[in-house]
């Protein structure tokens, strides 16, 4: 790599045509009679996955090889480039365009959306004739750079940018690790979890664990302004706000996550190469200034992260998923399709709570009634009543109170000058015992599973079954998230989402099609109760859905569409393994011209029990409903359900499910069995 | 590269000082940790905190707190050990208690006690935690001068004492 290299006259009519015969001989299955592409991708997989004794990137391969002669216009259409443009994943929408045209993220006005010619933009402006902005091109732009000189387009020296290389040398070495706190279900932004990039420090010679808790991390998030709920949620649909990358040390992260939310976080190695970590290094400088509009399921965090990540490994997350969303557990399981071994064994960080839960599980009564009256300070650390503990069962006692104390400080239940004060007396008097035993393995109380092995997030069910008198067939889709039914691994104990669920019926014998039920939004959660923790669930659902009404035709019973809105408070219990009940007293609200345009409203309560077989092959859920709608046609409302599941495999089960419904004085049962696909 | 440092320190005094006005809390910009149970407290709080995933943090973006902010105290640790100390302070009183624990090995590892060490490093902390942390209004700067005498003061460790 000696001096710049001569630009090979543009072609990109051409370099298009290729690619379309390209395509076309995909699509015929012809093979072998576009060379040039096959080299190009060959190049691109090159890029992807670098042999593991590629040298590394101060020793420039020789001459003759570094400069393969890479066109422009072929390089312009590589993953990598589209990558470093975020343009690999979806074409730029009108929004992001203007976004990144604001922060003189491309040098060509085309930029956007014709990748070769920003890629001659950038050769142009990093040879301005006017040295010090070619010098500030090479600086704001320095993955570009190196990419450029990698493929023997630019020298490889990019000339002195002290900003950059402060910035870079105080990451240092690093190896990447994905970063995946689980669901927070108090926050419509958090229910689906959320994905971060650690930078952990290559472990110094002679510190040879490394911390992680001083790794620096990457994330994209919204700037939400403070804003709170529903209308939060809704502008974050439509992209009204800006997301932003963000570096932070993972102190604080795991402050957040873990101290404040209660959530336990799952941490992934990444094995890429060190030359492609300092490509995604530098291209994380080159996003320093962008402000794009965030869209919670499609350009949200994880899909950014995948983007940067791409810079790393071009092809990533190709091809998408159904629906084209990007839920966060999405982003890691791209990472672990990418190829095996690309993701390291799953560690788990459990939050502080989850901590006191294990650690409280297997106490004898005695020392938990000695927690809780320690963290409520109704027994203080020197009182003779502790001594009746051994040394070491006395340092448990202490910590754990402490650890109690401040969760309840945290969760606003102390104040803080009393919590101060108590927490020093707890310390202090742990300080005199010895120190706890060599990390000894935590009491492993539940059956835990890091976010891979979970289901997949969308589904699309084919049923048949009998409602009133008439069969019926179903198409049922749910693009997110998870019911009680669905395998229970990896996702929140006792917890549902589902979004913009949606049933649709044909009736064979009347020959009409209905939109049986939207569920626009319907969150559940029910967290069960375990020491020291007894956490209020609650249960929110927006939609539509049929009723049938009796009318005055001969079958007696008419469909009709009603608006509803349910929203409750409850509790779970976990009494014994693979057990989940619960219990909600609610408030429904239905509105419908079947109702005579008036509006229904009523309380209910409704309580159920599900079982899954460990591993949660099989599951079979009851519930039983009662309540009242009181308006013009006030009336009981009663339903009994039983849904079973059979996991076929991962991928495809069988459902199968009878309920009884009364509600309106007409009352009809259900049943019907349908086949789930998993995406 | 002082002079980097400097507007560096400055555009996060600007960049936090309105932070720190809106929630009244130091525990991110300038400003030290206080003994002990830091950090914002309440329901509302968590749910403020948790809507973008990150929150207030992501306005420092990429400048890495370098949080040396009142430039009075002598420089006894890194500013990546004050930085650390201040936002860590709960887990380090913990971790000193009980004789050990993953914050307190971080912070051993920016004070650049070798890894052999650090299991003395664990027992000094223990042993002194009244010094350490003597009262509850005690703020994460002195718990550092503190530690740093405390370790001068001992055979083993007075090799990474800075003062």
């Amino acid at each position: 790599m000696s001096g710049p290299v001569s630009s090979p006259r543009p072609r990109p009519a051409r370099a298009r045509r290729r690619r379309r015969l390209a395509v076309f001989g995909v699509l015929l299955g012809i093979t072998g009679a576009v060379p040039a592409t096959r080299v190009s991708a060959a190049a691109a997989a090159h890029d992807a996955a670098p042999s593991p004794d590629t040298p590394a990137r101060e020793a420039a391969p020789p001459p003759d090889v570094a400069v393969p002669l890479v066109a422009p216009e072929r390089l312009g259409n590589e993953p990598v480039w589209l990558a470093l443009l975020h343009q690999a994943r979806r074409p730029i929408g009108r929004r992001t365009r203007d976004a990144l045209h604001a922060t003189h993220f491309f040098f060509d006005p085309d930029g956007h959306r014709d990748p070769v010619r920003e890629l001659r933009a950038t050769l142009t402006a990093f040879d301005d004739a006017d040295p010090v902005r070619a010098q500030a091109a090479r600086c704001r732009f320095p993955a570009r750079h190196a990419l450029l000189a990698r493929r023997g387009l630019l020298p490889a020296d990019r000339g002195p940018c002290p900003e950059l290389e402060g910035w870079r040398r105080q990451i240092g070495d690093v190896r990447l690790t994905l970063v995946y706190p689980e669901a927070f279900l108090g926050n419509p932004a958090s229910m689906f979890g959320h994905t971060l990039l650690r930078f952990d420090p290559v472990a110094a010679a002679r510190d040879a664990e490394g911390e992680p808790l001083l790794g620096w991390t990457l994330d994209y998030t919204a700037d939400a302004e403070g804003q709170v709920g529903a209308l939060y949620m809704l502008r974050g649909l439509v992209g009204g706000y800006r997301g932003r990358f963000g570096i932070a040390p993972y102190y604080l992260k795991t402050k957040v996550y873990g101290d404040w939310q209660d959530r336990d976080i799952w941490e992934y190695p990444l094995a890429m190469s060190p030359e492609s970590i300092e490509l995604v290094l530098l291209h994380v400088w080159e996003l320093r200034d962008v402000a794009l509009p965030y869209y919670f399921f499609t350009q949200n965090c994880s899909e950014k992260l995948l983007e940067v990540l791409e810079v790393g490994w071009p092809g990533l997350g190709r091809g998408g998923g159904f629906p084209p969303t990007v839920t966060p557990v999405d982003t890691v399981r791209a990472m672990a399709s990418v190829a095996p071994g690309t993701l390291g064994p799953a560690r788990l960080r459990p939050s502080p709570a989850t901590k006191l839960q294990d650690a409280m599980h297997a106490l004898p009564a005695s020392e938990i009634a000695a927690i809780e009256s320690l963290a409520e300070g109704r027994l203080a650390p020197d009182e003779a009543a502790l001594d009746a503990f051994p040394p070491t069962n006395r340092a448990r006692v202490l910590t754990l109170a402490n650890d109690l104390l401040r969760h309840r400080f945290l969760a606003g239940h102390v104040d803080e000058a009393t919590a101060r004060g108590r927490s020093l007396a707890l310390l202090r008097a742990r300080s005199r015992l010895p120190a706890a035993p060599a990390a000894s393995a935590p009491v492993e109380a539940l059956d835990r599973h890091p976010p891979t092995d979970g289901h997949g997030t969308a589904r699309v069910e084919l049923a048949g079954g009998l409602q009133d008198r008439d069969g019926f067939l179903e198409l049922h889709l749910l693009p997110a998230y998870h019911t009680l039914l669905d395998a229970p691994a990896g996702f929140a104990e006792g917890g549902e989402i589902r979004a913009l669920e949606t049933r649709v019926r044909y009736f064979p014998e009347l020959d009409r099609v209905r939109l049986h039920e939207l569920v626009l939004v319907d969150v559940t959660t029910a967290s069960p109760w375990r020491r020291p923790f007894r956490p209020v669930g609650w249960h929110a659902e927006l939609g539509l859905r049929t009723r049938l009404l009796s009318s005055d035709r001969d079958r007696g019973l008419d469909t009709e569409g009603v608006g509803r809105l349910q929203v409750g408070v409850g509790a779970g219990l976990a009494p014994a393994r693979g057990l989940h009940a619960y219990a909600f007293g609610e408030l429904a609200i239905e509105s419908g011209p079947g109702l005579e345009g008036d509006v229904a409203l009523g309380p209910l309560t409704r309580a159920g029990l599900a079982w899954s077989t460990r591993g949660g092959r099989y599951t079979v859920h009851g519930e039983v409903l009662a309540g009242l709608l009181t308006g013009p046609r006030t009336s009981p409302w009663l339903r009994g359900l039983l849904e079973q599941r059979l996991a076929l495999d991962p991928k495809w089960s069988l459902s199968l499910e009878g309920r009884y419904e009364h509600a309106y004085d007409v009352g009809f049962w259900e049943g019907r069995l349908g086949l789930i696909r998993y995406f | 590269m002082k002079g980097i440092v400097k507007a560096l320190v400055l555009a996060i005094v600007i960049v936090t000082a309105p932070m720190t006005a809106a929630h009244a809390d130091n525990d991110v910009g300038c400003g030290v940790g206080t003994m002990v149970m830091e950090g914002r407290s309440g329901l509302p709080y968590k749910l403020l905190a948790s809507l973008t995933n990150g929150f207030t943090f992501q306005s420092i973006s990429i400048t890495f707190g370098l949080l040396n902010c009142n430039g009075r105290n002598t420089v006894t640790a890194s500013a990546r050990a004050r930085h650390f100390a201040q936002s860590s302070f709960d887990a380090l009183a913990r971790d000193a208690a009980t004789g050990g624990g993953e914050s307190l090995d971080a912070l051993a590892a920016l004070l650049e006690v070798d890894v052999a060490d650090r299991e003395a490093f664990a027992r000094l902390a223990q042993s002194h935690f009244d010094e350490l942390f003597p009262t509850d209004t005690i703020t994460s700067d002195e718990m550092l001068d503190a530690l740093d005498r405390l370790m001068r003061e001992d055979a083993r460790l007075a090799v990474y004492a800075r003062s």
